[in-house]
């Protein structure tokens, strides 16, 4: 005998229905071009090869005098710095009276394989900077690191501390075996993903396929929480299929997710191999550009800006930074969200004020 | 060794007349026809015997070493078809197309990844197990502690989470990292036995090779960065260039005077 479905699972799956046509409805309203992603005005300053230097062009008064270039990571764009009006952490800086540049490392080619973090740091970021000092005919500038462009713009420094006022370094990674300290499940994957490889399995990959594609970075991340990266197609899309703004946040976070660079083959060598595995910059072992990396020679003053809630880097792992550098003027500044979250909240005045307010407060600024 | 008769040096006969002699002469030239062509299929048993000894013994100590040691299997197949591949590996020859195995796309990296997945749905199968497990004791437990978990959405949340925690587990655990090994290993063997297929197509139709262009790219690398350090070394000397342009300033009266002169 057939049990009958009781009234109130009928009422869900009619929901349910509803709630799919919907979303499937605005879905096809929408098109690739209504998508978009960066649209705070900008103009290119300089372009060498493939990477770029930005001005974020906003008009705003001026609370800090000194310039701030802003470096993101390689393994994604720069783009999720500036995901929509509302949510735009460039647009809150420039708007918070800081004049604002940003790197645009570009989509590396077979022909960058060969640009390792020497390269990365003394032609190209090293180029840019001194692009802005002197256009602003100004000695040193303030640097703000994003993740991976933290640990770029900690090396930067450290190699060129006569050229920074202030560092800014935000969910960077410093020891990168921190995680092991405070081991969690949903915590710190590809430290324990990198470790579980032999230094010659790292080779053995870069000297197979050169560059690394962004296609690895990005299954990295799914494997963090497998299940639920494909759970947004269906639980996640009809919740925000159901407002058409909502639809759009999400499917700018896809497109920005779907836009991974590929990692140019050297600088991803010594990514996983001299910080990932061997934690050479923790250690002071690093050698850049055939200099040795020495956090103490950051004296001038440092923010580090990171998130207890950090699935991609462990809070201990940037904390570490404290006991590293040679300043003496170093704050430490914990906020809320997760590793990308923090940049594409619409709490961004709070972020806002933690950087600009800091930066402000230094003499000189 | 060597099992014919040498007929340049025929064995004596016990015995011998001039009539026995001359009654076998007419046959001589067949037995020596025939003992010679017993030293040219001795001389290949010889080649034969040489090739097997060489090639044969370390091939089927390969193949003993894979497929009779269990302790062997978890490398896979890869290690196997390496050795075979050496085993049928001639020198070059300077006039002679390449024709040994050597020169053939393996089907070993393809084999391995097959393997590969299938060690992974081994690994994982109990994982997928163990979500279902953990999910009808979650849901248990819930409904003991007065949750009716009645709702789609109540319950698919809960199985994404418990789902994806075993999951995350076992994407952590040194099975899944010795799989993970071994995959990129086939991954990355595959890949380069598809490239050397591919280059060779391309050398055929003249197209640069990816070997080729990563030379070019190279170079080019190098002359970036020597470009970049003579540019960082002028820079630096053109305080010393301004310097002198002064000097030259102060210097250029005398010089007038001279021209004047």
């Amino acid at each position: 005998m057939n049990t009958p479905v009781p009234l109130p699972r009928l009422e869900e799956l009619a929901q349910f229905s509803t709630r799919a046509a919907k979303a499937a409805a605005l879905l096809s309203e929408v098109r690739d071009e209504d998508v978009d992603l960066a649209t705070t005005p900008r103009e290119e300053i300089h372009r060498i090869g493939g990477r770029t230097l930005y001005r974020i062009a906003l008009d705003a008064p001026k609370r800090v005098a000194t310039p701030v270039l802003v470096t993101y990571a390689m393994v994604g764009r720069w783009t999720i710095l500036d995901l929509q009006p509302d949510r735009s952490f460039l647009r809150s800086l420039a708007e918070g009276g800081c004049e604002v540049y940003i790197v645009d490392w570009g989509h590396p080619t077979p022909a960058d394989q060969f640009d390792d973090f020497g390269d990365l740091i003394n032609i190209y970021l090293d180029s840019f900077v001194d692009v802005i000092r002197d256009r602003h005919n100004v000695p040193a500038i303030n640097l703000l690191g994003v993740c991976q462009g933290g640990v770029i713009s900690l090396c930067y420094t450290a190699l060129h501390p006569d050229k920074v006022r202030n560092l800014i370094t935000c969910v960077t990674p410093v020891d990168f075996h921190a995680d092991q300290d405070d081991e969690r499940l949903d915590r710190g994957f590809m430290n324990v993903w990198t470790r579980n490889l032999e230094p010659e399995d790292i080779d053995l990959m870069v000297d197979t396929v050169g560059n690394v594609s962004g296609e690895v970075g990005g299954a990295m991340f799914s494997l963090m929480t497998p299940f639920r990266s494909l759970a947004k197609y269906n639980l996640t899309l009809l919740e925000v299929g159901q407002d058409r703004d909502k639809l759009l946040n999400f499917l700018r976070m896809e497109k920005w997710l779907a836009d991974r660079p590929d990692h140019t083959a050297a600088s991803a060598r010594q990514w996983l191999k001299d910080l990932y595995q061997q934690n050479k910059l923790a250690k002071g072992e690093l050698e850049i550009g055939g200099r040795r990396v020495d956090l103490k020679a950051i004296t001038m003053p440092v923010l580090n800006i990171y998130t207890e809630t950090d699935h991609i880097v462990p809070a201990p792992a940037s904390k570490a930074l404290r006991d590293k550098v040679g300043s003496q003027d170093y704050t430490e500044a914990p906020v809320s969200g997760g590793h990308i979250g923090v940049f594409v909240s619409r709490a961004q005045h709070k972020l806002r004020e933690q950087i600009v307010g800091w930066l402000e407060s230094r003499s000189g600024r | 060794m060597s099992t014919g008769s040498n007929p340049k040096n025929p064995a004596p006969s016990a015995g011998s007349g001039d009539a026995a002699a001359s009654s076998a002469a007419p046959w001589q030239p067949f037995g020596a026809a025939w003992a010679t062509s017993l030293d040219i299929m001795s001389a290949w048993a010889d080649t034969w015997q040489s090739m097997l000894q060489q090639r044969g013994g370390p091939a089927a100590e390969a193949m003993q070493k894979a497929l009779f040691n269990p302790a062997a299997w978890s490398e896979g197949v890869a290690p196997l078809m390496d050795e075979l591949q050496d085993v049928f590996a001639l020198p070059h020859f300077a006039d002679l197309p390449r024709l040994d195995a050597s020169s053939l796309p393996s089907p070993g990296p393809m084999v391995e990844l097959m393997l590969v997945a299938q060690q992974y749905l081994s690994a994982a199968a109990p994982v997928w197990v163990q979500a279902c497990q953990r999910f009808q004791a979650e849901a248990a437990e819930r409904r003991a502690q007065g949750d009716k978990l009645d709702s789609a959405g109540e319950a698919m949340d809960l199985w994404n989470n418990v789902l994806d925690r075993t999951l995350m587990e076992f994407n952590r655990s040194e099975d899944f990292a010795k799989v993970q090994q071994r995959f990129l290993h086939a991954a990355m063997r595959q890949r380069r036995e598809v490239r050397k297929t591919f280059e060779r197509a391309a050398k055929a139709v003249d197209m640069p090779t990816r070997t080729e262009m990563n030379d070019v790219y190279q170079r080019i690398h190098d002359l970036v960065r020597e470009v970049h350090g003579l540019r960082r070394e002028l820079r630096a000397l053109r305080p010393t260039e301004a310097a002198r342009a002064a000097e030259d300033k102060v210097e250029k009266p005398g010089v007038a005077r001279r021209k004047a002169s």
